[in-house]
């Protein structure tokens, strides 16, 4: 079906501008507020980099940057290689199980947040679950310490919690490819790994791109997980110093600043992988 | 001089809609003998203060918003309570000044924040008219400059209604009581111990437990001894909370043996959950008290509303009531009878004026003046961020 294009104009219209208003305006006030000046919840318009050079100079915030992509970098890549599974699996595999394990991971996706950072807690805790279960049976005589309160913790939480959002990117892209192609691979000589790697992957390369920078993203920007279950140091990421600077301090200038600075580390992050993903001729010289 | 009696002064100054109809039926009455003086006093009760009714809107710590020991007060005076929780002190200026800030009613600072709130225009001067019961508080919360709105004024910028001490929470059945802050930093206890993630209060305690007076933290003593002390004090650190209600979890569910920046608010909590060994000890180093002072915001929405609350926190029997509930102090004499033993146990009120002049560590000053050469709000917050990140 062919739509005017004066009608599609109308139609992405309202969207468009909730975009603009809700996304790209706030945007453009933090970027002002990251040269102005503060002193104890008293900002002030200026223009100087006073913030950005704090952000480069400071050790912390190397130490910050670090930790933030201890956890999200492996929770991208264990998030994003077992929703692929899931997602091959449901595309492929399944026949009658394909509404159950599809219901599944939407269901998961239905419970509170902080529910599921607290179950974490119960389930990891010195008292928890596991401790308590391998104490009974004598597997250990004391809980073991870094289960909670520790980075494991905290990507393990965000693995459960991304996994239904990368499994569900990835379904829509591979659901699209005719399940033909890889028979035909096979029938021609092809393995498993390779009809895999050569035939299957690259028309999904956009969607693993898609997932990989978006579990990275929210990884990144998470600043809940961690203060639950993160210890000290482990739960001091970009997410909880940016939340820490601007609701804690009333530091605007410095939050906003380091929101750029997390910009600069994604923008980074998704060239890498771009790159890579091209380099290994997984993903289109042109993303669709 | 501050008014004794224990029997006086209930629910003064709260206006409710029946109680406004009672006095515009009394006036309607009256208006038949415009000589009668009972009329000319319900008129100008009348045109004093509006009726009290509604919606209140709080932002308050975990436990001040009193939800379910005021029900019935709320009750009587027909008010609906929406309550958004603090996360730490410095949360109230940045909620309040921020954006949706303008929603609530009245908030919470403790005494080392007050004019450093009031200087950010997020409190409104209160007289004796606004809350009566402001007149009638021990001298040292009466008179103190803490919470006066300028020397020698007659207005305040905040109504000091419920203190204490800080000190240690420990489980009782792990642990032996802690008789000094050194247990937190002693390399035996790593990962058993939690606190708050708090600059302020985790920079005072360490000052305290280098003998540094709270008023006169320099940037050598900040820098050297307290430094120190937070460093090997992080080491043994498990988690750092972000809410009052995160550091009960933790306690409850036998996390943490000791809790540091701990209220006995947390021992009576513990309690209602079936927990009965989560107790509270100050050190023989001396805890350092904190009153925290509930202010009406200069935009109050619910202004008459606000006002009711703050006047129920001080005086009578809800005083008293949300004193048992969250076994802390109050701050007037003639409530003191009406507590239960165990709220009343917990602080000398037969010389308070000693207690928190001579034993408190009461006084602090982050808020330096020019050339006082004393730490700032400022530099603690620094120096807690850097702590914790390493």
């Amino acid at each position: 079906m062919r739509i005017s294009r004066r009608l599609a104009v109308v139609l992405v219209s309202p969207l468009s501008l909730l975009l603009i208003v809700g996304g790209l305006v706030p945007a453009g006030i933090l970027f002002v507020y990251s040269f102005y000046d503060y002193s104890l919840f008293r900002i002030s318009p200026a223009f100087h980099l006073t913030w950005y050079r704090e952000i480069l100079s400071n050790p912390v915030y190397r130490t910050v940057t670090w930790n933030t992509l201890a956890i999200a970098l492996p929770t991208v890549l264990i998030t994003v290689s077992g929703g692929y599974t899931i997602a091959y699996f449901l595309a492929f595999k399944a026949r009658r199980s394909r509404t159950p394990v599809f219901a599944l991971v939407v269901i998961s996706m239905l419970a509170s947040y902080l529910a599921r950072i607290y179950a974490w807690r119960t389930l990891m805790g010195g008292n928890g679950i596991i401790n308590s279960t391998l104490i009974a049976a004598g597997v250990i005589h004391k809980p073991i310490g870094w289960l909670i309160f520790s980075r494991v913790p905290v990507i393990l939480a965000e693995i459960n919690l991304y996994l239904p959002v990368a499994t569900l990117i990835l379904f829509a892209s591979l659901s699209g490819i005719p399940p033909e192609l890889e028979e035909a691979a096979r029938d021609l000589g092809a393995g498993r790994v390779q009809a895999l790697r050569r035939v299957i992957i690259p028309p999904s390369g956009t969607a693993l791109l898609g997932a990989s920078a978006l579990c990275f993203f929210l990884s990144a920007g998470d600043y809940v997980t961690p203060a639950f279950l993160g210890g000290v140091a482990s739960s001091q990421t970009l997410g909880t110093t940016i939340s820490t600077a601007i609701t804690t301090e009333g530091n605007y200038p410095l939050g906003s600043a380091l929101s750029f600075g997390m910009v600069l580390v994604f923008v980074i992050y998704t060239v890498v992988l771009v790159v890579g993903l091209r380099t290994a001729h997984l993903l289109p010289r042109r993303a669709r | 001089m501050y008014d004794d009696n224990p029997l006086r002064g209930a629910p003064e100054g709260v206006y409710s809609r029946r109680y406004f109809l009672q006095l515009a039926g009394g006036t309607s009455l009256a208006a038949l003998f415009p000589a009668s003086t009972f009329a000319r006093g319900a008129q100008a009760a009348l045109l004093d203060r509006a009726a009290v009714g509604g919606e209140l809107d709080l932002f308050t710590w975990q436990g001040y918003d009193l939800t379910g020991p005021f029900k019935n007060w709320r009750k009587q005076h027909h008010i609906t309570q929406k309550v958004k929780y603090i996360n730490n002190q410095f949360d109230v200026a940045a909620i309040l000044r921020g954006p949706g800030g303008k929603q609530y009613d009245s908030s919470s600072a403790n005494q080392a924040y007050t004019h450093l709130f009031q200087s950010l225009g997020i409190m409104a001067p209160l007289s004796a008219k606004d809350v009566p019961s402001l007149t009638k508080m021990y001298p040292y919360f009466r008179d103190s400059p803490i919470w006066r709105w300028a020397p020698n004024s007659n207005k305040w910028n905040s109504v000091p209604w419920t203190w204490g001490a800080i000190g240690i929470n420990y489980l009782s059945d792990k642990v032996p009581r802690p008789t000094s802050w050194d247990v937190l930093i002693d390399p035996k206890n790593r990962g058993r111990v939690g606190t708050f993630d708090d600059a302020y209060n985790n920079i005072s305690i360490a000052a305290i437990a280098r003998g540094i007076p709270l008023t006169k933290i320099t940037a050598k003593a900040l820098d050297g001894p307290i430094k120190d002390w937070l460093t090997k004090f992080l080491a043994n650190v498990k988690t750092v909370s972000t809410n009052l209600g995160d550091q009960l979890t933790l306690l409850v569910n036998k996390e943490v043996d000791y809790m540091s920046v701990g209220l006995s608010l947390f021992t009576s909590q513990a309690r209602a959950q079936g927990i009965k060994d989560v107790a509270f000890t100050v050190p023989r180093e001396g805890g350092f008290g904190f009153c925290d002072a509930a202010f009406l915001t200069p935009w109050a929405p619910h202004r008459e509303n606000a006002l009711a609350f703050l006047e129920a926190l001080l005086s009578g029997k809800t005083a008293a009531v949300a004193a048992n509930n969250l076994i802390q102090g109050v701050t007037v004499p003639s409530v003191v009878p009406l507590l239960n033993r165990t709220a009343r146990s917990i602080i000398p009120y037969d010389n308070v004026q000693h207690y928190v002049t001579k034993q408190l560590k009461f006084e602090v000053n982050y808020t330096p003046k020019k050339g006082q050469n004393i730490v700032s709000f400022d530099d603690i917050n620094k120096l807690w961020q850097t702590l914790k990140t390493h």
